[in-house]
């Protein structure tokens, strides 16, 4: 009795676990939006008083930002001054495939992130910001719809997850 | 500074030709990388330039003549047989040249180079972007002139006994002129660096040898083609005792320095704008010694141009080096005494 006691909590417990995981997922695209959104500001400015060049700017702009925003903007960056001759939307695109899964934003979130690739460092100053700023509005979009996300999906899913660990636990026992 | 014999006959390029080329070849897209990287070391060695143009074969630009990018590797003289350069080439090639930062690099685009690391020039043609009647930038780059840079350590051996005062060792007031590509700049650049080093007259002539001290130059490298700075520092050898102010109009930049600098020798290229001449007898004035290039082959040329005719009638030249072609780029047709108009070396010497 004191063993299946036990097993049912761990049952629960687990599901409750996971629960909250996904709502912190939540919660981290969030931010990490935001920070992502932080670092465009820097660059937008890096770029149209200083017109500072990408290695530079890049590094930067990662600088205190959460590491897995960072390793976006510094992984170009390596790429950018390594001389294997690759422009700085190459560099971008290649760096956001390997960084993109250690980081909480959706398919939609990479797709606008891509889409600076083809305009990035290739035109004049006010192009670029233009640009950047159309990017920003667009994070800014799915920023507020992930925070509404974020609030709902939470509590949802932590209900959830604590419900289907009950449920769980009374078709075992 | 003691200069060797070797050199002094001869003359050494500086850097491992085949090394310099290879800072180019970073420069430009990976297939186009890998084609250079199957040209003979000789050729490599006697590249010049490589010319991009969009739509047309790429071509190298060699001292023994035009060659061909072969599509397949190696160098051909077919022009059907050669790699042509497409948009997206050139499209990397802008990026490549400035860390994929084309917006940092819009004042350049304006003065039509940019100046790369290795001392390295790249013209640069495409359409210009006017603002208010003045180019603002240049979009769809389509031609590209890469020029490789070569300073030729020694290039002014034969030259520096002339230019010097004896008994007070002053720098006389010195005026290179010569056609296009008979190497001014580089022994201007190379007279910069011997003044600034010090150097040492050997013996010869009659007279016993004698050492220079060093000078303070100060460079006005309006084209940044003298000291090729990059970010801020010297891609050349311009000396120890030399300032340079880089991409600053001349006649702005001497009068300037003259000012901030206490400079002995002031050198500057490419005499040639009505300022020009007023800020050079400026520095004549305070004292200090001018070294300046000018276009040309002789002196009736150079006296049918109003700047360089007001200071060669005002004598403010005291050595006239003329180069010229007759044994190859570099080669000293004669120096003349600018005051008196009597020929103090009588070439062709190289």
């Amino acid at each position: 009795m004191v063993v299946k006691l036990f097993g049912a909590m761990l049952v629960v417990l687990a599901s409750w676990l996971a629960g909250n995981a996904i709502a912190g997922n939540l919660q981290r695209r969030v931010q990490e939006l935001r920070s992502i959104r932080r670092c465009f500001a820097l660059l937008e400015t890096e770029i149209s008083y200083a017109a500072t060049p990408l290695p530079e700017a890049f590094l930067r702009v990662a600088r205190g930002s959460p590491p897995q925003i960072s390793a976006i903007f510094t992984g170009a960056r390596e790429l950018l001054v390594s001389s294997q001759g690759y422009t700085a939307g190459e560099a971008w695109e290649l760096t956001l495939d390997k960084t993109y899964e250690f980081t909480a934003m959706d398919l939609g979130d990479r797709e606008i992130l891509e889409s600076l690739g083809q305009f990035l460092g290739a035109s004049d100053r006010d192009d670029q910001v233009r640009h950047i700023r159309l990017v920003c509005e667009q994070l800014r979009d799915r920023e507020a719809r992930a925070v509404e996300e974020a609030e709902k999906g939470a509590r949802m899913w932590r209900f959830l997850a604590i419900g289907a660990g009950l449920i769980l636990v009374l078709l075992l026992y | 500074m003691a200069v060797s014999e070797a050199s002094l006959s001869t003359g050494s390029i500086s850097t491992g030709s085949t090394g310099q080329v290879a800072t180019v070849t970073m420069l430009v897209p990976q297939r186009i990388r890998d084609l250079l990287a199957s040209i003979e070391p000789g050729v490599v060695a006697s590249l010049e330039e490589i010319r991009l143009r969009l739509g047309r074969p790429v071509m190298l630009v060699t001292s023994r003549g035009d060659l061909y990018l072969a599509r397949n590797g190696g160098i051909t003289m077919d022009p059907g047989e050669a790699y042509l350069f497409t948009r997206d080439d050139a499209h990397k090639t802008l990026q490549l040249m400035c860390s994929g930062s084309v917006y940092a690099v819009e004042e350049e685009l304006r003065n039509g180079y940019i100046t790369l690391r290795g001392g390295h020039r790249v013209g640069i043609a495409g359409r210009a972007v006017l603002e208010g009647g003045h180019i603002k930038t240049q979009r769809d780059i389509a031609g590209f002139c890469i020029r490789i840079s070569r300073q030729v350590i020694g290039a002014a051996d034969k030259v520096m006994p002339y230019c010097i005062q004896p008994g007070t060792g002053r720098f006389l007031h010195t005026l290179i002129i010569s056609p296009p590509r008979c190497g001014k700049t580089t022994l201007l650049r190379d007279m910069i660096r011997q003044l600034s080093n010090g150097f040492r007259i050997p013996p010869g002539g009659g007279g016993p040898g004698l050492n220079i001290r060093g000078f303070k130059v100060a460079v006005v490298d309006e084209r940044s083609e003298i000291a090729a700075c990059y970010q801020g520092e010297p891609q050349n050898d311009v000396g120890v005792r030399t300032d340079v102010l880089d991409s600053c109009p001349k006649a702005e930049g001497i009068m300037m320095l003259i000012r901030a600098m206490s400079p002995d020798v002031i050198a500057t290229d490419e005499l040639g704008r009505a300022e020009d001449a007023e800020s050079v007898e400026e520095a004549i004035n305070a004292g200090v010694s001018v070294l300046a290039t000018a276009h040309g082959s002789s002196l009736d040329e150079l006296a049918r141009r109003p700047t360089l005719n007001r200071l060669l009638s005002w004598k403010a030249f005291e050595r006239l080096i003329f180069l010229g072609q007759t044994l190859g780029p570099g080669t000293v047709e004669k120096i003349v005494d600018g005051i008196s108009g009597a020929v103090v070396l009588n070439g062709p010497v190289r």
